[in-house]
C-alpha cells in the first residue's frame, strides 16, 4: 500500500497541518532518521484490521470462514454463507491478493456498481440485462477492483522523472511518508513557492458552497458518445459527509455514436473508408452532430460560470472529441486558455459519479511512501561488469568504416532511385561515381552503383549514372561481368545504348563494356513503332485464320454431318492450339508426340512410295 | 487398501534408483515424476474407474486385481490425450468430461460405464476439470473462477453441493486435494485454520500431507475411493501410512488382525 488518501481537502487544510508542511525536492539526499516503532505501528494496524487472527475455538471443526472472517452459528448458516456472493467475491479478492471486505462494505460496493453501470441519466442502452443474478455483478466488481489496484500502483519511472504532485514533508507524518497534492490544482509561477500558492487558495471558513463569490472549477469528460460536465464549487458540502461534492451545475448526455463491435467513431470511419450507407451509420452520424450541438449549447449556457472558473479539466481523447469542447469557432473555452488542463490520472466512462470521483481524487491530498520518489539511480553500465561477457552488438557498429557508411548510404539512394540526392551525396563526400562498395565480399555481385542500378533494372538511375555522373560502364564485378551484363530488362539495356549514343564512341571503350550498338531516341521510337505494327499485323492474321477455320469447320459440319471422325482428322493448326491450350502440360506433350509420330510415318511412306 | 503403482515401466529408472542425481540426469526428460503421478492418468470413483491407454502392464494388473470384480475399469483417452485424470472429474453418480472429448470417446464411455452413471460434456474455459474440481459423493470444491453454468452442471450431474474455495491459496483445488467420502488429503502447506474450515465444509476429516516422496500435488499424485487408494511408486512409507489412516483404508486389516488372526498370533506367542 504505497498511497492512501488522507481525510483532508486541499482547499480547506487545517492550519496546524499547513504550518507543518515542508516542500521536498529530489536533490536532498539527507535521509530522515529511522522510524520509531510506536509511530509506525498504529498506522499499519489500522490499515489491515482483518489481519488479527480470530480467537480459535478448541473444537476441531470451526464454523468460521477464514476468507471473510465470518462466524456462523450452524452448519446450514455456514453453508449458506459459502454460497453467497459475498463469500465468492472475497474468495476472488483473496486470489488477487487483496484483503477481504466486510459485509456492509460489500453492499455499498454493489450499490455503487449499479449506479456506475446505469451511469448518466440518459444512458439506457448499457443496462441490457438487469435480470441477471448477482453472480455477474461479482465478476464485474472483481474486474473493477482489479482495475483499481492496477491504477493504485505507482508508475515509478513516470513519477521520478516528472511527478504530478507537489510533495511536502510534515512533522505530523512518519518520516518515510510524504504529503502529495496534485500540482495541476496549484500552478506555481516562477518566483513563488508552492506552499504559498496553496495557502493563498485556502477557502474562508463557513463559506457558502453556492454563493457567487465561492470559486468554482469545471470538469468536462467526453468519449464514446458519453458526455459529462459539471461546474463544481470549491467548497464542500458540510452536511453530506458521504457525498460532499457540490455541483453548481451538472449535465450528462449520451448519444449512440460509436460503431458497435468495430469500435471508433462513425466520422473516423467515414474519413478512413469513405461514407458508409447503412442505417446505423446514418444514425451515428446524426447522433455525432446532435451531441456536438447539445454540448456546445450547454457550454454557451454555462458561460458565466466558465468565465470565472479557476480550472477547467477536460478529458476528451482525440482531436475530434476535444474539438467539440475547446477552440471551435466562437468557443466558450479558448484553445489557448491556461485554465484548460488534462486530468492527471486515468478515468472511466463519462458519468456524473465519475466526475465526482475525479474531483475528490484531485482534491484529496495523498500520503505516499517516500521511496517511490527517490531520484532514479544511475543505471549500472553494462561494460563495467568486467571482461566476462562483452556484449557483441555494439562492436560491429563501432567498426563501421567510413567506406561502409558511404556504401550503405549510396545503396539506399540507388535502391530508391533518388538521382539528385545521390549526386549531392557523392559531391559533398567527394566520392567517385565508380566508388567500390565495402565490404567487398558482401557486394561481390554489384560492386558499384552502376552495377546495382543495372541489376535492379533501374533504367533512369543507369542513365543518370552514365550521363550525368560519368560512371564507367567498363568496370567489372568479381565475377568479371560488366554492369551491362547484369541489366535485367530491355529498358535498362536501352538506357545503356542511349548513353552510348549520347556520350559518343570515344568516351569509353564500349566494346569492352559489352554494350550493344548505340541507339538514339528516334531509333527506339522507330523500333517501338515497328514492333507495334508487326504485333498488329500478327493479330490481324490470327483473327483472319480463326475466321477461316471457323468457316471451314462450319462448312464441314454443314455439308458432312455424319463425318465427324474424318473432320476431326483435318483439324487445322489454329484449332489444335485452341484445343491443346486447355490441357495439362503432360497431356499436351503426349498429343504432340503422337502427332509428330504420325507426321514421321506419313513422311516415311511418301519416301517409300517415291523409291 | 493403499497400493503403490507406477504408470509406465522404465528399466533405466530401476537401474539408477539409488541416486536422485543420476536418476534426474540419466533419464533426461521429466518422465520420472510423471509416471508416478497416478492421478494424472487415471480417475477412480466408487462406481467406476477410468485409466488411460498405454500404461504399463503392471499398472493395469494392479488395478485389475483390486477393482476387476467390483467396478468396471474403462480404458480410454480424452480428446486424444492420456491425461484423463486431470481432464475429468466424477463421483459415484456421474462423470464430467471437457469439451475436447470426441464423440467417439463419449460413446465409448457411455458403453463402458454403468447406466446409473451420468456422463456430461462441459463447455468450460477451465477445461482441465480434474484440476479445478475436487469432489466426493456429497460435496465438491471448485476453482473460484469457474463459470456459473458449470457450477450448476456439477451440482446436477454429480449430485453434490458446490463450494468455490482455494486450498492453501491455490485455485487449483483438484490438484491440491484428494478427497473420498471417508477423508481428504490436502496440500502440505494448508494452515490449520484452513483445514478446520474445509473439513467443516466437507464434513470429513482432513489432513495436510504430501505424496510421491514430498510432492505437494496430492490430487494429481494419487487416486482414491472409499476402499482403495493408488499412489505413485515413489511414495514413502510415512506418506502411505498417512493416506491409509486418513482415508480409513486399514480398518479391514486391523479388524482381521484382532479377529481372525488373533488365534494364530496368540498361539505363536504362547
Amino acid at each position: 500500500m504505497t498511497s492512501s488518501p488522507s481525510p483532508f481537502y486541499v482547499y480547506a487544510l487545517p492550519e496546524s497541518l499547513l504550518s507543518s508542511l515542508v516542500p521536498i525536492s529530489f536533490d536532498t539526499t539527507s535521509s530522515a532518521p529511522v522510524t520509531s516503532e510506536q509511530q509506525a505501528l498504529p498506522i499499519q494496524s489500522s490499515l489491515t484490521p482483518s489481519s488479527d487472527p480470530p480467537p480459535q475455538s478448541s473444537e476441531c471443526t470451526s464454523k468460521q470462514c477464514n476468507t471473510c472472517n465470518y462466524n456462523a452459528t450452524s452448519t446450514e448458516e455456514q453453508r449458506d454463507h459459502y454460497k453467497s456472493d459475498y463469500h465468492k467475491f472475497n474468495v476472488k479478492r483473496k486470489v488477487l491478493g487483496l484483503p477481504a471486505v466486510g459485509g456492509p462494505e460489500f453492499e455499498v460496493m454493489l450499490d455503487e456498481l449499479e449506479e456506475s453501470i446505469s451511469g448518466s441519466d440518459s444512458s439506457d442502452s448499457e443496462t441490457d440485462s438487469p435480470s441477471d443474478s448477482t453472480a455477474d455483478k461479482v465478476s464485474s466488481l472483481i474486474a473493477k477492483t482489479a482495475l483499481a489496484t492496477i491504477q493504485e500502483e505507482p508508475d515509478y519511472d513516470a513519477v521520478t522523472v516528472r511527478s504530478p504532485y507537489h510533495l511536502f514533508q510534515s512533522s505530523m507524518l512518519p518520516p518515510e511518508e510524504v504529503f502529495a497534492i496534485y500540482s495541476t490544482l496549484f500552478p506555481v509561477p516562477e518566483d513563488a513557492a508552492p506552499l504559498d500558492v496553496i495557502r493563498s487558495r485556502q477557502l474562508a471558513p463557513k463559506i457558502q458552497a453556492k454563493a457567487p463569490s465561492t470559486p468554482v472549477s469545471a470538469i468536462f469528460m467526453l468519449g464514446g458518445g458519453h458526455f459529462a460536465g459539471a461546474i463544481i464549487s470549491h467548497a464542500l458540502s458540510p452536511h453530506n459527509k458521504l457525498d460532499p461534492v457540490v455541483f453548481v451545475e451538472h449535465k450528462t448526455f449520451h448519444r449512440y455514436t460509436t460503431r458497435r463491435k468495430q469500435g471508433g467513431s462513425q466520422s473516423a470511419s467515414d474519413n478512413a473508408h469513405g461514407k458508409a450507407h447503412s442505417a446505423g451509420s446514418n444514425l451515428r452520424r446524426y447522433n455525432e452532430a446532435a451531441l456536438e450541438k447539445e454540448v456546445r449549447e450547454l457550454l454557451a449556457g454555462w458561460k458565466p460560470y466558465l468565465d470565472r472558473a479557476e480550472h477547467i479539466f477536460v478529458r476528451a481523447n482525440g482531436r475530434q472529441n476535444r474539438g467539440i469542447l475547446v477552440g471551435y469557432e466562437g468557443a466558450v473555452i479558448g484553445s489557448r486558455d491556461k485554465r484548460v488542463k488534462g486530468i492527471p490520472f486515468s478515468t472511466r466512462r463519462a458519468t456524473g459519479s465519475e466526475v465526482k470521483r475525479v474531483w475528490l481524487e484531485l482534491t484529496r491530498p495523498k500520503i505516499l511512501k517516500k521511496e517511490a520518489f527517490a531520484p532514479p539511480k544511475p543505471k549500472p553500465k553494462l561494460k563495467e561488469t568486467g571482461p566476462v561477457a562483452p556484449s557483441k552488438e555494439p562492436e560491429p557498429l563501432k567498426q563501421l568504416s567510413p567506406e561502409e557508411l558511404h556504401t550503405s548510404q549510396i545503396v539506399a539512394l540507388v535502391k530508391k532511385s533518388r538521382t539528385n540526392p545521390l549526386a549531392t551525396y557523392l559531391k559533398s563526400n567527394q566520392l567517385s561515381p565508380d566508388f567500390r562498395f565495402e565490404p567487398a565480399e558482401q557486394y561481390h555481385h554489384t560492386p558499384t552503383a552502376l552495377h546495382l542500378a543495372a541489376s535492379l533494372s533501374l533504367a533512369r538511375m543507369v542513365t543518370f549514372l552514365l550521363v550525368a555522373l560519368g560512371a564507367s560502364p567498363t568496370d567489372r564485378n568479381d565475377e568479371g561481368r560488366t554492369s551491362w551484363e547484369l541489366s535485367g530488362d530491355r529498358a535498362t539495356r536501352d538506357a545503356f545504348r542511349l548513353a552510348r549514343a549520347e556520350l559518343g564512341e570515344r568516351k569509353w571503350n564500349w566494346a569492352e563494356s559489352g554494350v550493344s550498338s548505340a541507339l538514339t531516341k528516334d531509333d527506339i521510337a522507330a523500333r517501338d513503332a515497328r514492333e507495334k505494327a508487326s504485333a498488329e499485323r500478327q493479330r490481324v492474321e490470327e483473327v483472319k485464320k480463326l475466321e477461316r477455320n471457323g468457316i471451314t469447320a462450319n462448312q464441314n459440319a454443314a455439308t458432312t454431318g455424319g463425318r465427324k471422325l474424318a473432320s476431326s482428322v483435318v483439324t487445322s493448326v489454329g484449332q489444335d492450339k485452341q484445343l491443346l491450350s486447355g490441357l495439362t502440360p503432360e497431356a499436351r506433350m503426349k498429343i504432340e508426340r503422337e502427332r509428330r509420330a504420325r507426321a514421321v510415318e506419313v513422311r516415311l511412306r511418301a519416301q517409300q512410295q517415291k523409291q | 487398501m493403499a497400493v503403490r503403482a507406477q504408470f509406465e515401466n522404465s528399466n533405466e529408472r530401476q537401474l539408477h534408483a539409488h541416486s536422485q542425481f543420476t536418476r534426474r540426469y540419466c533419464n533426461g526428460e521429466s518422465n520420472i515424476d510423471f509416471t508416478s503421478r497416478i492421478g494424472v492418468f487415471a480417475t477412480l470413483t466408487n462406481s467406476y474407474s477410468l485409466v488411460s491407454v498405454g500404461a504399463s502392464e503392471n499398472f493395469y494388473s494392479v488395478l485389475e486385481a483390486e477393482l476387476g470384480d467390483v467396478i468396471p475399469i474403462c480404458h480410454t483417452t480424452i480428446g486424444g490425450t492420456r491425461i484423463i485424470g486431470r481432464l475429468t472429474a466424477g463421483n459415484r453418480r456421474g462423470l464430467l468430461v471437457p469439451a475436447t472429448t470426441t464423440d467417439q470417446e463419449l460413446q465409448h464411455l457411455r458403453n463402458s460405464l454403468p447406466d446409473s452413471v451420468r456422463i456430461q460434456r462441459v463447455e468450460e474455459r477451465l477445461s482441465a476439470l480434474g484440476n479445478v474440481i475436487c469432489c466426493n459423493d456429497y460435496v465438491a470444491l471448485v476453482h473460484p473462477d469457474i463459470e456459473r453454468e458449470t457450477e450448476e452442471l456439477i451440482s446436477d450431474v454429480l449430485g453434490v453441493e458446490v463450494f468455490r474455495q482455494t486450498i492453501a491459496d491455490n485455485v487449483l483445488v483438484g490438484s491440491y486435494c484428494a478427497l473420498s467420502n471417508q477423508g481428504g488429503l490436502v496440500h502440505p502447506k494448508t494452515s490449520i485454520q484452513d483445514q478446520d474450515e474445509l473439513s467443516s465444509l466437507l464434513q470429513v476429516p482432513l489432513v495436510a500431507g504430501s505424496i510421491n516422496r514430498g510432492s505437494p500435488v496430492v490430487g494429481a499424485g494419487m487416486i482414491v475411493n472409499d476402499w482403495l487408494a493408488v499412489t505413485g511408486l515413489d511414495t514413502t512409507a510415512p506418506e502411505l501410512s498417512v493416506v491409509e489412516s486418513i482415508f480409513k483404508l486399514q480398518d479391514a486389516q486391523q479388524g482381521a488382525i484382532v479377529g481372525s488372526m488373533r488365534d494364530t498370533l496368540i498361539e505363536t506367542y504362547t
